[in-house]
């Protein structure tokens, strides 16, 4: 059983696709015709059929940039909190930190802070990055979590979604692959909304002059609200 | 005592007849998929958390997921309070349940990984491991586990000497033969099948067509419910 409007088809497990053998990813065959896996939106290329699950735990895979939390510290790495099926290990090389001792290292990642770090490796366990120019700590500000299937639509195309949500809001907002978001500084509860809005209906297209109108709406509350004090 | 009077049966129904299903999705916050399903009376509520790692390492496997099935009935699902915590028959249906969704789940897509599907029975009047069934497989579908087909689940029995569909009530204490059936109507196979009583070759074949019959319409529904409530959150939680 399908269910189709405005372009886009949902899909239930075992939800027939094609009668051939078709690859791609959220798909399986069985008798020779191709199946869903998933609860999600199919899309159709030449080549290959895609299901997109609505919901569904983070995977890890190379050269993603998470945001995690520091669990705890065992030498020479620390464990990290990547909200994924497994933890990430952050080895003390893979850090700009040249210290030795490790009582000092214990207390440069404190459990409970936030980290924004690249997935190096994947081996038996996964292992995060902070060399690269991008990643830092994350110090104050909020996080919100949405889908980490729908992180695509909150940057939007070349990040277009992402920086119209900064520039209305004036928050700082980075975006971790696993599904965290990061928010700090100016109006983070409306970029919060902005955020619930795209989860909701990341799979209708248009999403973007609707989180614009969003805004608009939300604005002028904010705004009478300056007033009214 | 005779139960059905011209093939009407205690509460109303035919012969056929399922009892009246509803489903929600979303019961559970915290869980990553959850679902309630309710058969006339009894009703399951299912939350699916993972896939997660294992503890204790042990029980990990390289090449597959593993599964963790707590089923429970609640103190106040029955008539009389039942004790809380785990008992033999709640161990019994847990690694039963495990198994019929062991073979509906791609356990290989996920190595190193479990799954965790805890069951609450809230009240329970007959075929509580169906209800559970279904209700599993709605959480699993909305937690986004990859798996073949929804796994579909419903009781036949044997009341005066007649083939009914869904046993309850009256008919689950006083029939001669109950028997549940978990069917992937995809790959049409069946996952689970126990029967108590004795019966005819013949009556048995009956009874499996009719279970898988029932097993199909459930299906339908619950693809209804995946289709109406999954795709996105309620109007109701953004006002």
């Amino acid at each position: 059983m399908e269910s189709e409007s405005e372009g886009y088809i949902i899909v239930t497990p075992g939800t027939l696709l094609a009668t051939s053998e078709k690859r791609g990813e959220g798909t399986f065959i069985f008798r020779g015709k191709t199946y869903s896996k998933y609860l999600g939106v199919v899309k159709k290329t030449d080549y290959k059929t895609i299901v997109v699950p609505f919901n569904q735990k983070y995977c890890p895979k190379r050269g993603d940039m998470v945001i995690g939390q520091i669990k705890d510290f065992k030498h020479p790495f620390w464990i990290v909190d990547i909200f994924s099926s497994c933890q990430g290990f952050l080895y003390v090389k893979e850090t700009n930190i040249r210290e030795s001792r490790q009582d000092q290292l214990m207390n440069t990642f404190k459990p409970g802070s936030w980290i924004f770090a690249e997935v190096s490796e994947l081996t038996d366990r996964v292992k995060l990055s902070m060399k690269g120019r991008e990643a830092r700590i994350l110090k104050g500000g909020r996080m919100a979590t949405v889908s980490p299937s729908k992180i695509p639509r909150v940057i939007g195309k070349k990040g277009s979604m992402i920086n119209a949500i900064q520039e209305k809001t004036g928050c700082r907002i980075k975006t971790g692959q696993n599904g965290i978001v990061w928010i700090e500084g100016g109006h983070a509860d409306l970029a919060i909304k902005a955020l619930q809005k795209i989860e909701r209906e990341a799979h209708i297209s248009g999403l973007t002059d609707r989180v614009m109108e969003m805004f608009d709406r939300e604005g002028i509350k904010e705004v009478k609200k300056d007033g009214a004090d | 005592m005779e139960l059905i009077k011209n093939g009407i049966r205690p509460d109303g129904r035919k012969l056929g007849d399922l009892r009246e299903l509803k489903a929600r999705l979303k019961v559970v916050e915290n869980s990553e998929g959850s679902a309630m399903f309710r058969m006339g009376d009894t009703i399951a509520v299912a939350s699916v958390y993972g896939p997660m790692e294992v503890y204790p390492a042990f029980l990990e496997k390289a090449d597959k997921a593993i599964v963790e099935v707590n089923y429970q009935m609640l103190p106040f699902s029955t008539d009389d309070r039942s004790r809380p915590g785990f008992s033999r028959r709640s161990a019994e249906i847990s690694a039963l349940i495990k198994r019929v969704f062991e073979s509906a789940i791609f356990v290989e897509d996920m190595p190193r990984t479990k799954v965790l599907i805890n069951i609450d029975i809230l009240c329970a009047d007959a075929s509580t491991r169906c209800a559970a069934i279904n209700a599993a497989s709605l959480a699993l579908a909305a937690a986004g586990i990859p798996m073949k087909d929804m796994v579909a689940s419903c009781a036949v029995g044997k009341v005066d000497g007649q083939t009914v569909l869904d046993v309850a009530g009256a008919e689950d204490t006083e029939g001669e033969v109950d028997m549940p059936i978990a069917y992937l109507p995809l790959t049409e196979e069946v996952l689970l099948l126990q029967m108590d009583g004795i019966i005819e070759k013949e009556e048995f074949t009956n009874m499996t067509a009719m279970a898988i019959e029932g097993c199909r319409k459930i299906h339908d529904f619950q693809k209804g419910i995946l289709l109406e409530q999954g795709t996105s959150v309620e109007e109701e939680e953004t006002q």
